[in-house]
């Protein structure tokens, strides 16, 4: 029902709209409207077929272009696409609905009847543009506008005699052709005084001598115009203001032809010439301040000048009120007016001065200013002259303000300005690994001579503000430069004048006050950031385990675990096998053996390649050629290795080869191949001598390990300790370092110069490998015999025994745990690489070695003595020591 | 039952007139001589189910009444003038 209803109102609205029946004849509409509801409803009509729809529209569509009217065409393609986002479920009747009532459309439509229901755009309105503006106020009329205006103070014709008049003259420079209405001009200005002309007269007047022809005297020469001291002081202070006179040029010297009146020539000249001396030496001065400079501390040292010169010129200007509106008598004293500027004078004429020098050299450094305002500074001091010295001081300091401002810049933030060449550090263009920074990530500019780029006042303090910068840089790496900025609170203490130089201390060096103050604003940013890092290596980053771990590592501090690793490898060495020359072998050897005192993870092995080359006898028998190859490498943290550098890691890898072949040669000495129970030996001559020998091999091997132990590495890296935990900052600890791996080098007798001492030792160690060799070969050789006389014996009895021959009371004679094996490859090796065996017997061998053994210990001992008393070294010290330990077994023997 | 926000109300029956804006726009290049109320009226009628092919008849007819009936009335005006005279 409510359909029906909805669709009733709706027709009688249709047939109001469309057949328009007038009020009158309301029957009709009631008929009208009850035949259209019926005809709504009761319809024979089919339901709209959308694709037909679509079929009649694209047919339409054609029609038009086929007809010829390609725009009706393309304005109902364009409607029909604007429509479709708009399409829902009844489009399709909608478009029926239309094409239904459709009349010729091909024919009849025009696109005209579109425009009326095109929405019309809304303009903005009019906006206003300067010409507008100018065509209003009639710009182009008013020519004088456009004149450029002349702001220089005219010469020649200035306000004179103020005494006499108030008013401003009419300038004659600039007049408007035609005058805008809505503007003043000067003319509108001009006030006509009462006797106008005469004023004007008095004025050219009183300026006549300017331009007066000079009387010929009777020889011909003209004369000199006369003019009042008045005329000469105005003239004069225009002079010392820096503007242009009559009476001098523009090099400040006097014009000679006029000449006080009542004063002599000499007089009057030397007069003259003492101002235009002050002039002159304030010229520079004037031209400086004028120039455009662009870099900051020269444009702060010009603005010091401007000031400095200001004042003068308000000066000036007291001294000409004094003589302008006289009010009463006064006595113009040209001597007493260059008496009273004096002392302004003194502090110009040394700024001048400094300007002077400076415009002397070519292509200097943005601070050479302050070297020279620093010095004069002192000197002012030194002379006694307050003002100067005052004035000075407050220039120098407003200046070294912005000299600050990198340092302070790079000092709390580690960060530089680019561009600036002023500032001492540079940083390198390549960014380098973490590690590196620290060395050289900056750099210290420097002078072809060799000087800093900085003010020689500057340079104690250099090294802690580079070391500072450095600091933070490494701290933001770090991520803890907050913690930095927090903690920085208290304020900079001030650096100007009044607060570095107070009147109290006036008597104190100009210097020395100022590096003192200096000094305590670098160590108000300094003291944090540096011990911030220092403690965060000691503590967050483990410096102290990592030195730990090094000295386990490389300077064998904890034997037991030393000896682990040192015996697995000699075991490898011994049994000719070639895996200790493989890399993973080493890493697990020594990660086994170290695993209880440092992190395994971070150690790792290498040999080096050039080291294994030699054969697996020749490795054998001399710990030269071996040893050296072994590579350990130990993995630190990058902060660790700002302190401890490659450099140094090879320092601790050339000691730990050295006690690695001592433990060698121990290690031989002490087990010896094959073991000494033999049956039925007696103890002969030759093993005498062989006890002897070893036993003496056995006293150095071990006075050698005392002493590296004892008396090199335990000092020093208790000292190192101490000189890391007393440093001061990074840079310290660094050198400390360095220091600490000099000294053991050096001590350990592999520095340079002890070359031949230190041949010599490894001669001694290969002299007991040699010697247990020759030893072994012997025993060997006396073990064979046995054989051979026993199998003998039972090979003439009947009982045959089941052990191969030749083989078991030398497998019984082994160790347990060697490898079966490789017994005979081992001692045909031995035999072979052995000498003696075949030229000599035994005997005579091992007492060469003995004389060898002899002869190289009074080499060395002598060697050392004798390099002890030549060098100024630390380590002679330690190396008498030595050769007194050494020479205990010398003496013995004689 | 939900009521829309009244913004999002305002947006659908601007989105409706822009929607009957274009349709008149091509009743317009189809000369079926609508003006916007009729049409307005006829969509409406659509919308609500009534047969398109029905109502285009139906405005037919109408407009042939209307035409009858202004004939009509200038036949009585004429008339009335030529009596006036």
């Amino acid at each position: 029902m409510a359909f029906l209803a909805q669709l009733s109102a709706l027709t009688d609205e249709l047939v109001d709209a469309v057949a328009s029946i007038p009020e009158n004849q309301s029957q009709k509409r009631q008929a009208c409207r009850e035949s259209t509801l019926r005809s709504l409803r009761y319809h024979n009509f089919l339901r709209t077929n959308e694709f037909d729809v679509q079929d009649r529209l694209v047919g339409l569509e054609e029609r038009f272009r086929v007809t010829g009217r390609e725009a009706l065409a393309d304005a109902f393609r364009k409607r029909l696409d604007i429509f479709r986002p708009y399409h829902d479920k009844w489009t399709p009747d909608l478009l029926h609905f239309l094409l239904e009532l459709s009349d010729k459309p091909a024919q009849k439509s025009k696109l005209s009847d579109l425009q009326p229901l095109i929405k019309p755009v809304e303009e903005p309105p009019p906006k206003l543009t300067w010409q507008d503006i100018a065509r209003e106020d009639g710009w182009h009329k008013d020519k004088a506008l456009w004149r450029t205006i002349d702001y220089a103070p005219s010469s020649g014709d200035e306000d004179d005699d103020d005494a006499q008049s108030e008013v401003s003259a009419a300038s004659s420079s600039t007049a408007p052709s035609s005058p805008d209405r809505y503007r003043r001009t000067a003319h509108d200005l001009i006030v006509e005084p009462v006797d106008g002309e005469l004023l004007l007269k008095q004025a050219e007047d009183s300026q006549a001598w300017r331009t007066a022809t000079r009387p010929i005297d009777g020889e011909g020469q003209a004369k000199k115009t006369p003019i009042s001291s008045l005329q000469l002081l105005r003239e004069v202070l225009f002079m010392l203001g820096g503007q242009d006179t009559t009476l001098f040029d523009s090099r400040c010297d006097p014009v000679t032809d006029y000449q006080l009146v009542d004063v002599s020539w000499p007089t009057h000249n030397a007069l003259v010439t003492s101002f235009a001396e002050c002039g002159r030496k304030l010229a520079p001065l004037r031209s400086f301040a004028r120039r455009k400079e662009h870099v900051p501390l020269l444009q702060v040292f010009q603005d010091s000048l401007q000031k400095a010169l200001r004042s003068f010129d308000q000066e000036l200007a007291t001294i000409q009120a004094r003589f302008v509106s006289l009010q009463q008598d006064t006595v113009v004293s040209l001597i007493g007016i260059l008496a009273e500027l004096g002392p302004s004078l003194a502090p110009l004429y040394v700024l001048s001065s400094i300007v002077r020098r400076l415009e002397e050299k070519r292509n200097t450094h943005a601070f050479q200013y302050l070297e020279f305002l620093f010095d004069a500074v002192g000197t002012a001091q030194l002379e006694g002259s307050q003002q100067t010295y005052k004035l000075l001081g407050s220039v120098f300091f407003d200046c070294f303000q912005v000299y600050l401002e990198p340092i302070r810049l790079w000092m709390e933030e580690g960060r530089l300005l680019a561009g600036d060449r002023a500032f001492f550090v540079s940083e390198s263009s390549t960014k380098l690994p973490l590690h590196q920074i620290w060395k050289s990530q900056y750099h210290l500019l420097r002078a072809p001579d060799g000087t800093l780029h900085a003010p020689r006042f500057l340079q104690p303090a250099i090294h802690r503000i580079f070391a500072t910068g450095k600091s933070i840089v490494v701290l933001k790496h770090l991520k803890r430069h907050e913690s930095v900025l927090s903690q920085r609170n208290r304020n900079e203490p001030k650096m100007d004048f009044a607060t570095v130089c107070p009147d109290d201390l006036e008597f104190a060096p100009f210097s020395e006050l100022f590096s003192g103050a200096f000094n305590a604003w670098i160590q108000s940013k300094h003291h944090t950031a540096s011990a911030t890092l220092r403690g965060l290596l000691f503590n967050s980053y483990g410096l102290s385990q990592g030195l730990d771990a090094l000295e386990h590592i490389y300077l064998m501090s904890d034997g037991s675990r030393s000896d682990a690793f040192a015996s697995a490898i000699f075991r490898h060495l011994d049994s000719f096998s070639a895996s200790w020359k493989d890399r993973f072998t080493l890493t697990e050897i020594a990660q086994e053996a170290f695993a209880v005192c440092v992190d395994s993870f971070r150690l790792s092995a290498d040999v080096d390649p050039r080291g294994v080359s030699h054969s697996a006898v020749a490795s054998r028998g001399s710990v030269r050629l071996s040893l050296p190859a072994i590579r350990l490498n130990y993995r630190l943290n990058w902060p660790v290795r700002i302190i401890v550098p490659e450099e140094a890691i090879q320092g601790y890898r050339t000691i730990s080869t050295f006690l690695l072949q001592i433990r060698r040669a121990m290690y031989v000495l002490k087990h010896p191949f094959l073991s000494f129970h033999l049956r039925g030996v007696t103890i002969a001559d030759d093993s005498a001598c062989y006890f002897l020998l070893r036993t003496k091999l056995l006293w150095f091997c071990s006075t050698m390990m005392t002493y590296l132990t004892a008396l090199v590495l335990m000092p020093n890296t208790a000292r190192l300790r101490q000189g890391l935990r007393d440093a001061a900052d990074v840079d310290d600890m660094v050198t400390a370092h360095s220091a600490f791996i000099s000294r053991i080098i050096h001590e350990s007798c592999h520095g340079p110069k002890l070359q031949p001492i230190r041949e010599c030792m490894l001669d001694i160690l290969d002299l007991a490998l040699k010697a247990e060799d020759t030893h072994q070969v012997e025993m060997a050789r006396r073990a064979e015999e046995e054989q051979e006389s026993s199998r003998l014996s039972i090979m003439s009895s009947p009982y045959k025994p089941i052990n191969k021959k030749g083989r078991g009371p030398l497998r019984r004679r082994r160790k347990e745990d060697e490898p079966d094996d490789e017994v005979d490859l081992d001692l045909e090796a031995v035999m072979k690489n052995s000498t003696t065996a075949s030229d000599k017997p035994c005997v005579s061998a091992m007492r060469d070695l003995h004389s060898d053994l002899e002869r190289n210990l009074r080499f060395i001992a002598g060697g050392l003595r004798g390099v002890a008393r030549a060098s100024r070294d630390e380590a002679s010290g330690k190396w008498d020591m030595l050769a007194e330990m050494l020479e205990v077994g010398i003496r013995e023997e004689r | 039952m939900s009521k829309m926000p009244s913004d999002e109300r305002s947006e659908k029956q601007a989105a409706a007139q822009q929607a009957v804006d274009i349709l008149h726009e091509i009743s317009t290049l189809l000369n079926c001589h609508l003006d916007r109320r009729t049409l307005s009226i006829c969509i409406s009628m659509i919308e609500n189910g009534v047969n398109p092919e029905a109502l285009a008849t139906a405005v037919k007819e109408l407009r042939g009444e209307a035409r009858e009936i202004a004939l009509e009335n200038a036949a009585a005006a004429a008339a009335a003038a030529a009596r006036r005279r």
